[in-house]
């Protein structure tokens, strides 16, 4: 419990210094939300950068903006000029959520079971092939198995749409890029851990004792091998966020990672420190998490860190 | 002192390791290839014009054309050689790779080397600032850094290198922290050796082998970075034939009407092949250099 509320208290300075890390890159950054504007007067730029509170001194703005931050309120969008940024990202970040989970639960479902069965019959020539195909998937960046998804589902075989997002259908080729490379990480950590376990000593006094091996394997061995697994969800659902930027792009899905991108690319302020910001606090959660779960799971975590 | 005779060389820990990886096929596969791919970038330019076509020479006539003869691996968009292009990105994507990996060894050792040698206070807080760099959005933080500012050579390292030192001085810390506490330390100590001398005379050798190991483990975590940044369209001046930008113009050029897979296909298996066995060489190495861990 002391833990925890450690760990929360550490995630507010760092969300903190992101904000204000992100708010003075943006504002000295060159260039200005408004120069890509053609033929604007004078007059006309002073009275938008008074409408946005440009043209206030900046330690002003910071302060302005973190006592808006404190309500929750992120400000305006530049680019969009009629939304603000808590629209922008409360229509984008569900889109880029079911995205994740849903290649999140793709790559348990797929990983976990082929790492138990990798241990299960190991040497054999189904581990050989499974472990160098998930060598590949690890190494096989996001970016270049999206354009060859693309190419043979969407451009040869014409099953799947290449790009948008209108439906089930769109989510299957974003969905399967993102889960790829944790497909691959889970069977060789779920492998890797269980043939760990499965040397122990308890599993040599319970396969002594007459236990089969399948019962010894899903009873006696998963409880234990799965618990580095859970650790690894927390870096994990980090990568998947990480990825999806790249996905979003390629694939044209109107979630946070293409508007984290165009805003930076349009110099849109407030946005692209929101983005920032989302996107920090869900890493911060997502970890905590994942920690919380390994605690839950193995009661020595909880008490080695009490301690 | 005398020679080394073949006993004590045989006991020699990179003899050791070396003997140990001789007998992990992947890893010496992957270290031929790499080698190979290394001459092939250092030569390009001795090789042009002798069945290396000119990287940047366009043919318009011939554009987009499937791999033929002529042109191995195909043409892209504006006519130009793909394997020549491929072959000249090499040498941006393994040079980048290369240099901003020194960079990180450069911090990352120093910061564990003092880390754990001073231990105590100083140690506890250079590890909770590790800590709380490690939990922030980093990658975030680089995007927004490159698409804001004028882009240079410099930002990039800065940006590449910025991340991975820390998993670097960790890794030094703890083998630091065990290594300070051996005999042959304190007999250095105990005869008069200063800190310096410690360090980079006693520890820093029995240092090498773990170091070799996390740098050839990061070398294609920088490669991969900088495609990834590349193919966001972040990409600085020099750049501009890396093999991240070479599949980011691929991906624009095609669709379906004219499918050329070769842009995507190419490009894409040798940034593949070199990250696979960058990561097939640093899991030998470790396993070369701690036996315990082989499973």
């Amino acid at each position: 419990m002391a833990y925890l509320v450690r760990r929360l208290l550490i995630s507010l300075p760092v969300l903190l210094c992101v904000a204000v890390f992100s708010f003075l890159l943006v504002h000295y950054a060159p260039g200005s939300p408004f120069t890509s504007e053609k033929n604007i007067s004078d007059e006309t730029l002073i009275a938008l950068k008074k409408e946005y509170g440009l043209d206030r001194s900046l330690p002003m703005q910071l302060a302005l903006y973190l006592r808006n931050l404190s309500k929750g309120y992120l400000g305006r969008s530049v680019y969009y000029k009629d939304q603000t940024v808590n629209e922008i990202i409360a229509t984008a970040l569900p889109v880029s959520a079911k995205l994740g989970l849903f290649a999140l639960m793709v790559a348990l479902l797929i990983g976990i079971p082929i790492g138990i069965l990798s241990a299960y019959r190991k040497n054999s020539w189904l581990d050989h092939a499974s472990m160098a195909v998930s060598m590949i998937g690890i190494s096989l960046p996001g970016f270049v198995l999206a354009s060859l998804l693309i190419l043979f589902f969407s451009f040869y075989l014409g099953w799947l749409p290449a790009v948008g997002y209108a439906g089930p259908r769109y989510v299957i080729l974003p969905a399967l890029t993102l889960s790829a490379p944790y497909i691959a990480y889970l069977a060789r950590l779920t492998r890797a851990s269980l043939l760990e376990v499965l040397s122990q000593e308890y599993i040599t006094t319970a396969r002594a004792k007459g236990v089969s091996t399948a019962r010894l394997l899903f009873r006696h061995a998963l409880k234990n091998g799965i618990l580095p697994v859970i650790s690894f969800l927390g870096p994990a659902s980090a990568g998947i966020l990480t990825g999806s930027i790249v996905v979003e792009k390629i694939f044209a899905v109107p979630g946070l990672g293409i508007n984290f991108i165009h805003s930076a690319l349009h110099r849109d302020y407030f946005l692209a420190i929101g983005c920032a910001l989302v996107y920090g606090a869900l890493l911060i959660s997502f970890n905590l998490l994942a920690d919380l779960l390994a605690a839950a799971a193995d009661p020595r975590i909880a008490h080695d860190r009490a301690g | 002192m005398t020679a080394p005779d073949k006993t004590s060389l045989l006991r020699s820990p990179w003899f050791d390791a070396w003997r140990r990886l001789k007998k992990n096929r992947a890893a010496l596969g992957s270290l031929f290839f790499l080698l190979l791919l290394m001459a092939a970038a250092l030569l390009a330019p001795l090789l042009q014009g002798h069945g290396v076509a000119n990287p940047d020479e366009q043919n318009l006539p011939l554009k987009l054309s499937a791999p033929c003869s002529a042109h191995l691996f195909g043409t892209d968009a504006l006519g130009r050689d793909l394997f020549a292009r491929i072959l000249f990105g090499a040498r941006i994507s393994l040079f980048i790779g290369l240099l901003a990996t020194l960079v990180t060894i450069f911090i990352g050792v120093t910061y564990g080397l003092v880390s754990g040698y001073q231990g105590g206070a100083l140690d506890n807080l250079m590890m909770r600032i590790v800590d709380i760099l490690y939990t922030l959005p980093f990658i975030f933080l680089v995007i927004l850094l490159l698409s804001l500012f004028e882009r240079s050579f410099l930002l990039l390292f800065i940006a590449l290198g910025a991340v991975q030192w820390l998993t670097m001085a960790r890794v030094v810390r703890g083998q630091v922290l065990s290594l300070k506490e051996r005999d042959y330390i304190s007999a250095v100590r105990a005869l008069g050796g200063n800190t310096s001398r410690i360090l980079f005379r006693h520890l820093l050798p029995n240092l090498l082998g773990i170091i070799v190991v996390y740098a050839t483990l990061t070398v294609p975590v920088i490669i991969l970075q900088e495609a990834f940044l590349a193919f966001l369209g972040l990409t600085v001046p020099g750049q501009e034939h890396s093999w991240g930008m070479l599949i980011n113009e691929g991906i624009d050029a095609i669709n379906p009407v004219r499918i050329s897979w070769w842009l995507i296909v190419f490009p894409g298996m040798f940034l593949t092949l070199t990250l696979l066995t960058l990561n097939f060489l640093g899991d030998g190495l470790r396993d070369a250099f701690d036996p315990r861990d082989k499973g």
